[in-house]
């Protein structure tokens, strides 16, 4: 089975870029948020394995969105995606709840290997290959 | 600073040397982004009183791309914007995505939204270059890009920053992808108050040594 990713960022650039990478590396997109609140409701909705959050976003930061998955849902699988220079809003993504980060403009190896590690998933193994 | 003061000798090295390590580390990020080669040459930088900027771009009616960050910190106000002409910005949505773009592009969000990220590497990385020279934690809001005659933009995106600001930073930049060139211009403006605190010192000079600049 396929991880189920949602991608959540303001940015329809940035979202396209980390969907093809996923893509390629056989999960599955399940939908894609451009703010904070919509990123809490897709959240509830689609139930993701794994959501990757910009922190920067209009009307609710990712931080904010961080904070409301996780009181729906505290196991939630979270990966922040900050700008350089963005440190101490990531420790407190961190500290809200999220796994791990990614530091923008992404490397796609980076990519894959933070998300299988959230995931648990061995490296280099294509999600699509997953035997459960 | 005050506004009858020009920029001392210091200031102004100061201010080229950020611009030179930022734009280096944007191009950085901007070729992983694009997954392809990019080099941005600083091809001219002066620091201008707001005053004249504010005639300068009054005077001028060509539609521009404009992507905006405002920047914000302890004691600390700023914005930065990536300037780029109609044409230019056309070229450059075209070299970064790849695909064909059409006359009407900057409102195609796709396209849009190109621009903006690589507004956003370009401002972002003069930001954290001047944080760091600065010893100042800078924070900076989501990128924005807008259309329209320059002086238009520019009244609009100065609005609330006079008081306090007697200065900008114009750093002419060239963007080279994939072997193609095209042109844009970084300006940055913040507090007189932020900027005396480079005239004090080159603090970029070690990092450049270290990085062989």
């Amino acid at each position: 089975m396929k991880s189920r990713i949602l991608v959540v960022d303001d940015a329809i650039f940035m979202r396209r870029m980390i969907s093809d990478i996923l893509l390629s590396n056989g999960m599955e997109i399940v939908g894609e948020a451009e703010t904070g609140v919509q990123a809490i409701d897709l959240y509830k909705e689609l139930e993701p394995d794994l959501v990757t959050m910009d922190i920067i976003m209009p009307e609710m930061s990712g931080i904010d969105a961080v904070r409301g998955i996780i009181a729906s849902d505290p196991r939630a699988l979270i990966v922040m995606c900050s700008a350089l220079g963005q440190q101490s809003l990531v420790n407190e993504a961190l500290e809200a709840g999220a796994k791990d980060f990614l530091i923008k403009p992404f490397n796609p190896s980076r990519v894959i290997e933070v998300v299988q590690n959230v995931l648990g998933l061995p490296a280099g193994i294509s999600h699509g290959d997953r035997e459960d | 600073m005050n506004s009858r003061e020009r920029p001392s000798p210091s200031m102004l090295e100061a201010m080229r040397e950020i611009g030179e390590v930022a734009v280096m580390r944007a191009a950085e990020g901007l070729s992983t982004l694009l997954q392809k080669k990019v080099d941005i040459s600083v091809s001219h930088a002066t620091v201008v009183p707001l005053k004249a900027l504010f005639g300068l771009f009054r005077g001028m009616d060509s539609s521009m791309a404009v992507v905006q960050l405002r920047s914000y910190g302890e004691g600390f106000k700023g914005a930065m914007f990536l300037l780029l002409q109609y044409s230019q910005s056309y070229r450059l949505a075209q070299l970064a995505t790849g695909g064909t773009v059409t006359a009407d592009f900057l409102n195609d969000q796709y396209y849009r939204s190109s621009l903006q990220e690589i507004g956003n590497i370009m401002c972002g990385c003069y930001l954290n270059e001047f944080a760091a020279a600065t010893d100042r934690q800078i924070m900076h809001s989501a990128p924005q890009l807008t259309t329209a005659m320059l002086g238009t933009l520019m009244d609009s995106a100065l609005e609330g920053m006079g008081e306090g600001c007697d200065d900008a930073l114009l750093l002419e930049t060239v963007f080279t992808l994939g072997g193609d060139q095209c042109e844009g211009m970084l300006l940055f403006i913040t507090t007189g108050s932020v900027l005396d605190d480079l005239g004090r010192e080159s603090p970029l000079s070690s990092t450049k040594k270290e990085q062989g600049i």
